[in-house]
């Protein structure tokens, strides 16, 4: 019998469709440098899936794993990662996609850190993992189906603890918008449904017994009562409530950490719950802070509230379970609830232009019409597995429709779409034109082009719209296809830049947490300093300053975080614990906990720098799949021009707000030399070639990338210069400690 | 916080078989058999102190101290009590071998077309041991291998147990686990870890004695019909 492991459960299967292998892959050699979640993905999709590959080609793969965290017990570990090729953004390079849901903690509780789909099958199949059995099965009987009918199916088969992650009719049309869902409405984007959807994958399904083996399990107890005592904050890790309570010494209308009196779950069964007034060192309560449906939905939701719900292992509930009888009449579907865009696809990214009337009241509140409309639409594109490429599908309807765009394109068959009934306060149209953009019939239904994405739909052999990516209603922040993902509003350049580095949005949370947590700017800037080297790191809101090194030091300890804890398993949503709700500890959060769960879980000792340097080594391992993949100005494949062809934001941020100046107070607009500047400074940061943005022979080696560093050598696509890591890294190490005196780690 | 305790239970929720519920329900046992029961582990030594009545019986009572008290309104299934109750029981996280059941119920509640789980109504079972004062689990057990330790509480003897499963079944609402890896059963006793670690107090460790004997809700009065057998859904095409 094999060694215990501690964290991983060591093994990955293989699952191979054009041939029907299935094989278990040992995932020891990986650990340590690669953690495992997205370093893992991302680690296999660079050794096995050629540059050049096409997302819909048989050697594309799909990768799901998770990390030694993951169902561990350590709070906010239920999230996994899958990685495959973008569908929707220029050159299909690799893509994250990343879900919350069950899907990771089943995964890991089969005895699996991954999962490896490759090749195609000849007819519609679902893959079965029940604890050590791996197997192919037939999925006809729900080819074409929905993906809450499909679990339902799935589930009734093979048992009601099982986890269906299963595409919807979009996947199976290989439109490239296409998302997996499980739990319901936990979805993995970026295409990754097109990609199952081309290999005939309808779903992967997953049971799970066996235990996470931990090393210390009391010290994992331990750390989790005293972060969920004091440490944590609500959704987003806000640690202020969003009104004036009396035990608070801050508040901030923005936060999501929402509860107070008077506000109930009143849809509750037996009775309505009150949200009351949760407060730290009230572990009982965590679950009640954040209210998301009022907070997304607006106040008529209360009365639909059942609870809130989330994630596997969080407890934080950030997920609204709510309950509409017109919804149900015109879907089907009684639940519903989300936590991101699909609770405000309408109201947040469409009213604005679309200007619908009854969507607010005077007072400029959303109304029940809004809640139907915002719920009408999630229920509608969850069980068609549609995504939405962070909110861009809904801004792109808008738009073409209010700019006549749509009328012109869809000749006789604008009407049909309904958009009079829209304007006219019913929301039902919504489903026949997602419904008809899942189909991805473009031939004869041209509205699906809209499910390409902007790369496709604006290009002058579409509906020649370019000009799309530099109107600031766009949102559109990368020539390549994505939008932003909490982008200029959000401390200037450094959001400006965490933005440019993938080959989708960024899904970065490290920085929007901190803006959003709801302490006062002066405070913010005191914890900045010791943090990330200076107050300077960050700016008031729409009052910024120029580029500086700490900015700098900023944007970087924000994508290593966040791939670091796509990697470990852990939410970016709310982790990193960089401010914490107690004002007992200065409202300071703990930055070592990641590592000291790491040592709990594992029993191998390592430092948050230990790990921020994995992060950043999975970070530049995508950097050079995308180098290695990527093609330059004349469509030649193999380019490490990043700064030129990659990296290149798009233009509104810098002409919006005609009649103020960059850095003046009332604008995010951006200054083109600065952001140059300030790529620079980044690229410096990762120890990449200051004028390429690409990774260099030194950095490369120093992190261990040495075969990377060959493979981009012989492409001719390797410079010199950079640094190693030692050399340009900051020490975080214990950095906030004197604030952690109830840590038990550091008691131990 | 305005109390929802309309619906608070003990145990699966699932109407009591043992409907005499109370701190006196006991048994009616000679002292030769108590005697037996105390060398075979299955009471406490304390049992064999207990006062003898006038016919010769003994009135002992094997109540336990504590019983977790839930209200699945306020369960979020965030399962950290399953993850908890393994990590401190048996140094690992495994859900499926924990005493408390969320997992299970979470999507489609206690059996499909229940009208429950997170496709339905966002309610679902929170299963936890009764805590009986017959204790079918025990009495069933072939190997003698679930204790009774001094606060009443029953639990399972992993160097007795073989795993055969026998407590699952005689168990009325199957609380008992046998794990799939070490191949031994596994019971609540009564630790409230759980407890401590729910987001939402839907868990309370109460004493046995107060417990609120109300049942809870095991699935929807009136369901609604189940996706795969109505016809109007989104994605089969039907409305749209």
């Amino acid at each position: 019998m094999a060694e215990t492991t501690y964290g991983w459960a060591g093994q990955i299967a293989r699952v191979n469709l054009s041939t029907g292998d299935i094989t278990e892959v040992d995932d020891t050699d990986m650990q340590k440098d690669y953690i495992g979640g997205m370093g893992f993905a991302n680690k296999i999709m660079y050794d096995e899936v050629p540059a050049g590959t096409d997302w819909m080609d048989e050697e594309n793969k799909a990768v799901l794993a998770v990390g030694p965290l993951t169902g561990s017990g350590v709070p906010l570990g239920g999230r996994s990662t899958w990685a495959t090729l973008s569908t929707y953004t220029k050159d299909h390079l690799v893509v994250d996609c990343h879900c919350g849901g069950q899907l990771g903690a089943k995964l890991k509780f089969s005895g699996h850190d991954g999962l490896i789909i490759e090749g195609k099958a000849d007819s519609p199949v679902y893959i079965l993992i029940d604890d050590d059995k791996v197997s192919i099965e037939d999925a006809s009987a729900v080819w074409g189906k929905g993906t809450r009918e499909t679990t339902e199916a799935l589930c009734k088969k093979h048992g009601l603890d099982c986890c269906v992650a299963a595409i919807g009719p979009a996947g199976e049309n290989l439109l490239p918008y296409a998302c997996v869902i499980n739990t319901r409405s936990h979805s993995a984007g970026a295409g990754l449904g097109a990609v199952l959807g081309s290999k005939k994958v309808k779903a992967v399904v997953v049971r799970g017994t066996k235990p996470v083996n931990v090393k210390n399990p009391q010290m994992v107890a331990d750390l989790s009562d005293y972060m969920i005592a004091q440490v944590l904050g609500s959704n987003n890790n806000h640690v202020v409530p969003s009104t004036q309570q009396s035990w608070a010494e801050y508040y901030d209308k923005g936060s999501r950490w929402t509860s107070k009196k008077g506000l109930y779950w009143a849809a509750a069964e037996g009775g309505p719950i009150e949200t009351g007034e949760p407060k730290p060192f009230e572990p009982n309560t965590m679950g009640y802070r954040c209210m998301k449906s009022t907070k997304d939905l607006g106040p008529e939701a209360e009365k639909y509230t059942v609870k809130m719900a989330g994630c596997h292992g969080c407890p934080v509930r950030c997920y609204a379970q709510v309950k509409h009888p017109v919804v149900l009449e015109k879907t089907g579907y009684e639940s519903m609830g989300n936590t991101c865009v699909p609770n405000f696809p309408f109201s947040a990214y469409m009213q604005g232009m679309m200007k619908v009337p009854g969507t607010t009241d005077e007072s400029g509140k959303l109304t029940e019409q809004s809640v139907v409309y915002n719920l009408l639409i999630q229920a509608t594109v969850d069980d068609l597995g549609l995504w939405c490429n962070y909110a861009q599908l809904y801004r792109d309807i808008a738009h073409t429709y209010v700019d006549g765009i749509l009328e012109r394109e869809l000749g006789d068959q604008f009407p049909e779409y309904g958009f009079d009934k829209i304007m006219a306060g019913d929301a039902t149209p919504f489903i026949k034109i997602l419904s008809d953009i899942a189909s991805n019939d473009t031939d004869n239904k041209p509205i699906a082009w809209l499910g390409h994405g902007p790369f496709v739909w604006c290009d002058k052999d579409h509906w020649n719209d370019m000009e799309w990516f530099d109107d600031k209603r766009s949102c559109l922040i990368n020539y390549r296809g994505w939008p932003v993902h909490h982008a200029i509003e959000c401390f200037s350049q450094v959001g400006g830049l965490y933005n440019m580095w993938f080959n989708r949005d960024d899904m970065i949370h490290s920085a929007v947490n901190f803006q959003g947590c709801g302490l006062p700017i002066e405070l913010k800037k005191d914890m900045a300093k010791e943090v990330w080297g200076s107050a300077d790191a960050v700016d008031p809101d729409k009052n910024y300053t120029p580029m500086n090194e700490a900015k700098a030091e900023f944007a970087w300890w924000c994508l290593v975080t966040d791939v670091l804890h796509d990697s470990l398993t852990l939410c970016n949503w709310v982790w990193p614990m960089t401010m914490a709700p107690a004002k007992e500890r200065s409202y300071r959060g703990d930055l070592d906990l990641e590592a000291q769960f790491y040592t709990a879980v594992t029993g191998i000792e390592v430092t948050i720098d230990d790990l921020y340097k994995a992060g950043e080594r999975i970070m530049t391992l995508q950097r050079c799949n995308t180098v290695r993949g990527m093609t330059d100005k004349d469509g030649k494949k193999g380019c490490n021009d990043m700064r030129g062809v990659h990296d290149v934001i798009t233009e509104w941020p810098f002409s919006k707000d005609p009649d103020i100046a960059p850095f003046t107070p009332g604008t995010d607009k951006m200054e083109h030399k600065d952001f140059k500047k300030a790529l620079t400074m980044l690229y410096k940061r990762f120890g990449y070639d200051e004028k390429l943005g690409c990774p260099t022979k030194e950095c490369l080696e120093d992190l261990g990338l040495t075969d990377q560093a060959k493979d981009l050598e012989k492409l001719g696509l390797l410079t010199e210069g950079g640094a190693k890591y030692e050399d340009r890294t900051r020490k975080y190490d214990h950095i906030l400690e004197k604030y952690c005196g109830d840590n038990p780690a550091l008691n131990a | 916080m305005k109390e929802n305790t309309a619906l608070e239970h003990v145990g699966s929720g699932a109407d009591r078989l043992d409907t005499f519920f109370t701190r006196r329900g006991f048994v009616k046992v000679s002292s030769a058999f108590v005697a037996s029961m105390v060398a075979l582990g299955l009471l406490p030594d304390s049992a064999a102190a207990a006062p003898t009545s006038s016919k010769g019986k003994v009135d002992y009572y094997a109540t336990p101290s504590h019983v977790l008290k839930v209200n699945r309104a306020r369960c979020t299934g965030c399962q950290r009590c399953e993850m908890s109750c393994t990590l401190k029981n048996d140094g690992v996280s495994q859900p499926a071998a924990a005493r408390i059941h969320v997992n299970d119920g979470f999507y489609y509640g206690s059996e499909l077309g229940s009208g429950d789980g997170i496709y339905y109504s966002m309610e679902w079972m929170v299963r936890t041991c009764h805590m009986c004062t017959t204790a079918l689990c025990q009495t069933s057990c072939p190997q003698a291998a679930i204790l009774t330790d001094d606060n009443g509480v029953r639990s399972v003897d992993p160097d007795k147990c073989v795993g055969c499963g026998t407590c699952v079944a005689a168990c009325p609402w199957h609380m008992p686990v046998v794990n799939t890896v070490t191949k031994k059963s596994t019971k609540c006793i009564a630790c409230g870890r759980c407890a401590d670690q729910c987001p939402n107090g839907a868990l309370e460790l109460v004493k046995w004695e107060n417990v609120n004997h109300s049942s809870g809700p095991t699935r929807q009065a009136n369901p609604e019909q189940l996706v795969t057998e109505k016809q109007d859904f989104i994605a089969g095409g039907k409305i749209a």
